[in-house]
């Protein structure tokens, strides 16, 4: 309990410390590289559970009807919970977790390739503790407003100007690769922020901020974790904000066989 | 305790006027003839260089939030100046809270050297620690002054036995006055040894 209270208190207040590994200890043998990698995977797969359950039980996740497997009954049975319950939750549940898992494997994928790139990695797991931290934390806490911002009714427009704006994003890339794709939500429509409340405002305001947590924890890592210059640590953290777009980018190439060159 | 006030650094100290590990005139040199702890030099970390960036970050904040509130467009419109309004009270607040508890956490962390070793105590809320590197062992100790601590005239004082600086072998005297002398009567108490 103290220690998640350090923890949290760490995130708010001491993003250095929350997201700074201990490098030396972690440049031991293959055995102590493996059992750091694994404590990080028990904090991410903890992490995760902490956000995910909450979302999975207020409903979040659209996980089509299916039987149950038989032997689901006989753990879940003995629990009290019907198997049908027990299975819809466990799909949701994988379902809300996917996305923070996607968005964590594409950040570390970023983030140790550029810090391998610009020569100055210390390694993988300096790398996986910086992005276990920083995603299960702060990118989770970026995922968390968003699902509120869908669900809450005073915040519409918040929501509607969220959501406008990764749909510019994405259609800023369908249009420059000249794919013909649409969306099926179509294409963004103009949002008023006039008309944004000021619960709206707190709620973008609050956005902002995590997400300003989550590139600063990023660089953060890059310098304490591998010593990386500023200018290092700079790049590297751009190169993650590229991510987004090599995502959108494969999913064009994945939904049309091939990427379209201009 | 006022962290300010520290102990002379001279070998031949006045004592700390302060609780616990201080000597009395009498038992200065008591360690080896009784086993006693002799403290050479007794500080806290002074708050006043967290003060000072405690008072930036306000004044900082203040200025920006009233630079925003009488240019409402300054952001394109009073709606997303207001966002940014919001976004530069929060991150002050944020600020500023973790500075107030820095300030009273440094309140609590004392800075010992004794005859033979190097110690930091920290008691908060009925908690305690303490760590002690033996003078014997030290490797290595690094002064740094960063601008507000040079404007002060504080610094801070690392020693290095081994392992990190997060290891249990890494002490560091934070916001310390005279950070030099510290580090020269470390360094005279381990030439000795």
């Amino acid at each position: 309990m103290r220690r998640t209270l350090t923890q949290v208190y760490d995130a708010i207040f001491r993003p250095s410390r929350f997201v700074g590994a201990n490098v030396n200890r972690m440049q031991g043998r293959a055995v102590q590289d493996v059992a750091a990698v694994s404590r990080l995977l028990v904090v991410f797969a903890g992490n995760l559970v902490i956000y995910a359950v909450p979302l999975t039980l207020a409903g979040f996740g659209t996980a089509p009807a299916a039987a149950a497997p038989r032997s689901l009954a006989a753990v879940s049975t003995p629990l009290g919970l019907s198997p049908t319950w027990t299975w819809d939750f466990l799909r949701r549940f994988v379902q809300n977790s996917l996305y923070i898992t996607l968005a964590a494997a594409l950040t570390f994928a970023a983030f140790h390739g550029s810090v391998q790139f610009t020569r100055s990695s210390t390694g993988v797991v300096p790398s996986l503790h910086t992005v276990v931290y920083s995603t299960s934390a702060y990118l989770a806490g970026v995922f968390s407003v968003v699902w509120l911002l869908s669900t809450s009714a005073s915040i519409a427009v918040a929501d509607a100007l969220v959501l406008n704006a990764q749909k510019r994003f994405v259609y800023t890339i369908i249009d420059a690769t000249g794919a013909s794709l649409v969306l099926p939500s179509g294409r963004p429509t103009p949002v008023s922020l006039a008309d944004a409340t000021p619960a709206d405002q707190a709620a973008l305001a609050t956005l902002a901020v995590i997400l300003g947590y989550f590139v600063y924890s990023l660089y953060l890592g890059s310098r304490i974790n591998h010593g990386a210059s500023r200018l290092t640590a700079t790049l590297t953290v751009l190169t993650v904000g590229l991510t987004p777009v090599v995502f959108v980018l494969g999913s064009i190439a994945l939904s049309l066989g091939s990427l379209p060159i201009p | 305790m006022t962290p300010d006030t520290d102990t002379s650094l001279d070998d031949a100290q006045a004592p700390d006027p302060r609780p616990s590990t201080q000597p009395t005139p009498g038992e200065s040199h008591a360690e080896s003839a009784d086993g006693r702890e002799h403290v050479r030099f007794s500080t806290g970390p002074s708050p006043r260089p967290t003060a000072v960036k405690l008072g930036a970050a306000v004044v900082v904040g203040l200025l920006i939030e009233a630079i925003l509130f009488a240019n409402p467009e300054l952001l394109g419109s009073p709606e997303a100046t207001r966002i940014g309004i919001y976004i530069v009270s929060l991150v002050a607040l944020l600020v500023v809270a973790r500075l107030l508890l820095r300030v009273y956490l440094l309140t609590r962390y004392r800075y010992v050297v004794t005859d033979d070793a190097i110690r930091w105590e920290y008691t908060l809320l009925y908690r305690s620690r303490a760590r002690e590197l033996p003078l014997s062992e030290l490797r290595g100790h690094e002064t740094t002054r960063s601008r507000v601590q040079s404007l002060l005239g504080f610094g801070t004082v690392r020693f290095l036995t081994g392992g990190t600086n997060r290891s249990l072998g890494f002490l560091a005297f934070e916001n310390v006055a005279k950070p030099e002398r510290i580090r020269e009567l470390v360094r005279r108490r381990t030439k000795r040894e």
